[in-house]
């Protein structure tokens, strides 16, 4: 066990390692950030100030090298365009987005659970169709125009939500079912498929021939072990939405990790740009990790390879 | 039986003709008609798009934009669906943008599948520090946000629609070398492949001739879902104004050109919308029908 | 001279020392100021008195006092030393002076603001008397930024929002319709024009022909893109400069819209049946496109590259754009050097390299002699539009939405004067 945890450690920091450096081509191989720093309209002489003023003269190994010394003494640099650390930045905009993320889950996992235990307990009938039919219509629909109907319907149209912004839980309720219900599908078929075996295996029908009332044989006996691969599932599900809901914070005005990726980008805040993909990846490999950790914790077979 | 089917995507069937059996278990399938259809309509209007409509999609009439659909008020059947801002044809534009929607999508599947596939394989049939090695890649790849990675790339270097085939083809092969590798894993062990190499049949006839035909089935089923990705990723990068360029246009792009017209003229966006919807729910139900066939006892 | 009884929202009183500490720490090519048009003509700046500066120029500079009337504040003195220090290139550190918090002597002080997010705005009291901007009516502003102009819209249709900006023309009339709202338009000094080759800085391209230049020039229907794509408060622009800069002569020659007449200048010059070109662009694709559009008319086939400003940026530099459509806003400087001469004085964005025009505009740029500067821009503009280097096409409008209690005059150089509006 201990073995396999610190393999998997290790893994995980040089899963890391490697996203740092392929964040810090990807940000300095294209275009010129000194002439985005200095803005339309600047001159020459503005960039080339700008350029001499933050090192962009130099080689890149050695920007590379000056970054990733920095970072493992804790500073992320410093953005250019908000003019405070990286940091201070991020510890703004991660809140929101884990929030965001978190909510989209709850909400994915309340309406995909339920759906996929009723869809196995009477298989092939009319419910377990249409729950599938609502997954498959459900995947068709791109985020953004979800989003879009959303704000049009409850925002525009009723006037029920608010628009934009992050100021109150209220500001989270279109935002976390835009980006949560594309999970559900995904969610609902592992629950179904999980169910459908575990409702077969020996130990369920033992339960079921002692009597047990039937909710708690899906519940105690069925769902704890149906919900092994949920789990993993869910933990990667977190990642992506970390990492996808750029469209979705942009919409809704929401200043998250996304929202500020996408300003980043536009800005050419490289430094911030960076840590947002060092952030992610370090999260998502961290999120990936727990889920084998909480696997090997459920399920008592996986401990012992 | 469950031997062979440990979890969702890896069991491929491997009896003895698997792909007719798929085959003719598919045409049983409802969702395999209905999405088919869809998507084959889908195709041909693609292909025949200039037969379908006089208009050119990109040639602008400036004094004659934003003409309302024809079900509207002031609208006629000079243009079914309306114009744009640029006063170009709506139908026209649909019709079209079927066509890079569509090749946009399966040029980005053929390059992340032939990468995802090699990779696979490779994974699956020499294990070892190979195996590490991709599987190492497979994990920074997850760790990679796609939309984020793609709206960098495109961002700096400039957004034409080969860059994004192959921004797109490079991001999303994960899927394929993932499914690909657990399934050649589960072929590598059995016996007819043992004894192949038993009695020295060379490497590259053992993967072409014995594993990448019994994998087909969960590569398709990969490739479903892929397509539909890579059309969804696409109409995302448009909508932040990075995807196809003009003068081509794809659904996404509509989508994204008529947001500006949500409050004001909605159909606009409900048009290409519906039609991006359409066709990949279209997909999807392709890709369930082939999953249910390919994998025994309907599974999910 | 400075105005007295002037003070600083922090309560000291604003004299010559700040003015000189201010001006000079921006004149110091360290200070990391971004416009450096705005300040590099200033050598030093010297104390006269407690209210009297005398600022001494590296050379005579005609626009000085439209760069000391721009953006750029006056601070209390000693304000900089407040930076913090940051790290900079090789391991040295360098100071971030735009990080300190803004002290100023305006109508509204900063009480709030988080970076990218929001501003929040409180009325001065102790605003000075008889200033030409007067008192603040609104107590407290709050700015926020909202990505996506969709959710603007959204916002200020349903009252999240009492003023936005940048409204697509095309919304304006529905808008308006809503009821609530008052919408308006203005047209700003951002000229769009198209940067042609002339120079021949790309290769022997057919944009060193002057045939060709000429038939762009006539193919493109500016009214049209003007009137109908770019809306409200837009107009052709007719000169390689904003109207209200001075020394704009707009009375040089115009290519009327004349497909016609552009397939037989560019058969003359020996392209009968047109050419390909790639063409660059970074803003607004729809009017990029409308552009596009009448030159594919012509025979003039093109491939379109939209890319972001950063990326664009360094091509232009690196003799790569045979064409661009580009915009440029001055600066919100009144004075033709803003414009023209920033792109005929052979910098790299200078893709005519005429020298004869370059050293007109750069004797224009030296003279106080008003009349004479205007002789001299007029002839620049002149031979500008003859040789069709650059080809202008329209200026900029822009649009406001605002709740209809409020009333805010609305004015014509791109900015936002929150001090004028009122709630009615």
């Amino acid at each position: 066990m201990l073995v396999y945890l610190s393999k998997r450690f290790l893994m995980t920091m040089l899963v890391i390692a490697v996203t740092s450096g392929i964040a810090f081509l990807l940000v300095h191989l294209s275009g010129d950030p000194a002439a985005a720093m200095a803005g339309e309209g600047a001159s020459e002489a503005d960039i080339e100030a700008v350029r001499a003023t933050y090192g962009f003269d130099r080689p890149l190994y050695v920007q590379y090298l000056d970054w990733v010394g920095r970072i493992l003494t804790g500073d992320l640099g410093r953005s250019t365009y908000l003019r405070a650390d990286v940091t201070d930045v991020l510890a703004r905009h991660v809140p929101v987005t884990a929030t965001l993320g978190l909510c989209a889950l709850t909400f994915a996992l309340a309406l995909s659970i339920p759906l996929g235990v009723i869809a196995a307990l009477r298989p092939n009938t009319l419910i377990d169709r249409f729950a599938l039919w609502v997954a498959v219509a459900g995947q068709a629909l791109p985020s953004f125009l979800f989003a879009l109907g959303l704000m049009y319907l409850f925002g525009v149209y009723f006037r029920l939500l608010p628009i934009s912004g992050n100021e109150t839980w209220w500001h989270f309720i279109m935002p976390s079912i835009a980006l949560g219900y594309y999970a559900t599908p995904a969610i609902m078929r592992l629950t179904r498929s999980g169910m459908l075996d575990v409702m077969q295996s020996d130990h369920v029908r033992t339960a079921r021939a002692y009597g047990l009332a039937p909710w708690r044989v899906v519940v105690r006996h069925g769902l704890r072990h149906a919900i092994i691969p949920v789990v993993s599932l869910a933990a990667v599900q977190l990642g992506f939405m970390l990492g996808g809901s750029i469209v979705i914070e942009t919409i809704f005005s929401l200043k998250g990790i996304g929202y500020l990726a996408w300003e980043s980008i536009q800005r050419a805040d490289i430094e911030v740009i960076q840590a947002i993909l060092l952030v992610i990846a370090a999260a998502y490999a961290v999120l990936t990790l727990l889920a084998d950790l909480l696997n090997a914790a459920l399920d008592p077979r996986i401990r012992i390879s | 039986m469950n031997n062979m089917t440990t979890s969702a995507q890896d069991g491929a069937p491997v009896s003895l003709s698997p792909g007719r059996i798929a085959l003719r278990r598919a045409f049983r399938h409802g969702g395999f008609w209905i999405g088919g259809t869809i998507i084959l309509a889908i195709i041909l209007i693609a292909i025949f798009a200039p037969l379908l409509t006089p208009y050119d999609p990109s040639v602008q009439s400036l004094s004659k934009g934003f003409v309302p659909p024809v079900w509207a008020k002031d609208g006629s059947w000079l243009h079914p669906l309306g114009t744009d801002n640029l006063g170009r044809d709506y139908l026209a534009r649909l019709l079209y943008g079927a066509r890079i929607s569509l090749g946009l999508a399966l040029l980005t599947v053929i390059i992340s599948g032939t990468i995802g596939t090699a990779m696979g394989i490779t994974a699956g049939y020499w294990g070892g520090w190979p195996d590490m090695i991709i599987n190492f890649f497979i994990t920074v790849r997850l760790t990679l946000p796609v939309v984020l990675v793609a709206l960098v790339v495109v961002a700096l270097i400039g957004s034409s629609l080969w860059l994004l085939i192959l921004v797109i083809g490079l991001l999303l092969w994960d899927r394929f070398a993932i499914v690909v590798r657990s399934a050649t894993q589960q072929l590598a062990q059995r016996e007819y492949i043992t004894s192949a190499r038993a009695i020295g049949s060379s490497t590259p006839r053992i993967l072409f001739r014995e594993i990448l035909p019994n994998i087909t089935g969960p590569l398709v089923v990969v490739a479903s879902i892929e397509i539909a990705h890579a059309i969804l990723l696409e109409a995302a990068l448009s909508f932040l104004g990075l995807g196809v360029q003009p003068p081509d246009v794809s659904w996404g792009l509509m989508v994204a050109e008529a947001k500006a017209q949500l409050l004001f003229r909605p159909w606009m966006i409900a048009i290409p919308g519906a039609a991006l919807v359409l066709l990949i729910f279209a997909i999807n139900l392709v890709g369930d029908a082939l999953r249910d066939v390919t994998t025994p006892e309907g599974k999910a | 001279m400075l105005r007295e009884g002037v003070k600083f929202h922090d309560g000291t009183d604003f004299d010559a020392q700040d003015v000189a500490y201010t001006l000079n720490h921006v004149a110091d090519p360290d200070s990391d100021m971004k416009s450096r048009v705005l300040v590099d003509w200033i050598d030093n700046v010297e104390v006269v008195d407690s209210h009297k500066v005398r600022i001494h120029a590296k050379r005579p500079t005609p626009a000085a006092l439209q760069y000391l009337t721009g953006t750029s504040p006056i601070y209390p003195s000693g304000h900089y030393e407040d930076a913090p220090v940051v790290p900079g290139s090789d391991g040295a550190e360098r100071r971030d002076w735009g990080a300190v918090q803004p002290v100023c002597t305006g109508p509204y002080k900063l009480a709030d603001y988080v970076a990218g997010e929001s501003l929040t705005l409180e009325a001065n009291p102790d605003y000075f008397d008889g200033s030409p901007k007067g008192k603040p009516s609104i107590g407290t502003l709050v700015y926020k930024t909202i990505k996506d102009p969709e959710t603007q819209v959204a916002e200020v249709v349903t009252g999240g929002v009492d003023w936005i900006w940048g409204v697509p023309p095309e919304n304006a009339e529905m808008l308006a319709s809503m009821g609530n709202l008052t919408v308006v338009s203005a047209p700003t000094m951002r000229m769009s024009f198209l940067s042609l080759d002339a120079a021949g800085r790309t290769g022997e391209t057919p944009m060193t022909d002057l045939k060709v230049r000429q038939a762009i020039a006539h193919a493109i229907n500016r009214e049209a893109i003007a009137e109908n794509l770019v809306g409200d408060g837009s107009m052709v622009q007719k000169s390689m400069c904003a109207p209200v800069q001075f020394g704009c002569d707009t009375d040089v020659k115009q290519y009327a819209y004349d497909p016609e007449k552009a397939k037989a200048l560019l058969a003359e010059a020996g392209y009968p049946d047109g050419f390909s070109v790639p063409f660059h662009a970074y803003r607004d694709r729809a009017y990029s496109e409308a552009v596009l559009n009448d030159l594919r008319a012509v025979g003039i086939e093109t491939d379109l590259q939209f890319l972001q400003w950063r990326a664009l940026r360094p091509k232009i530099v690196d003799d790569q754009v045979q064409i661009g459509h580009l915009t440029f806003g001055s600066n919100g400087i009144l004075d033709v050097s803003a414009s023209t001469s920033y792109y005929f004085e052979g910098s790299s964005d200078d893709y005519a390299r005429d020298e004869e025009v370059k050293a007109w505009l750069e004797e224009a740029d030296r003279t106080t002699d008003q009349e004479r500067r205007k002789e001299l821009y007029s002839k620049a503009l002149n031979k500008i539009a003859d040789q069709a280097y650059y080809i202008p096409l329209f200026m900029y409008g822009r649009t406001y939405a605002f709740n209809k209690d409020l009333d805010y005059p609305v004015t014509p150089d791109e900015m936002a004067h929150f001090y004028l509006a009122k709630w009615k």
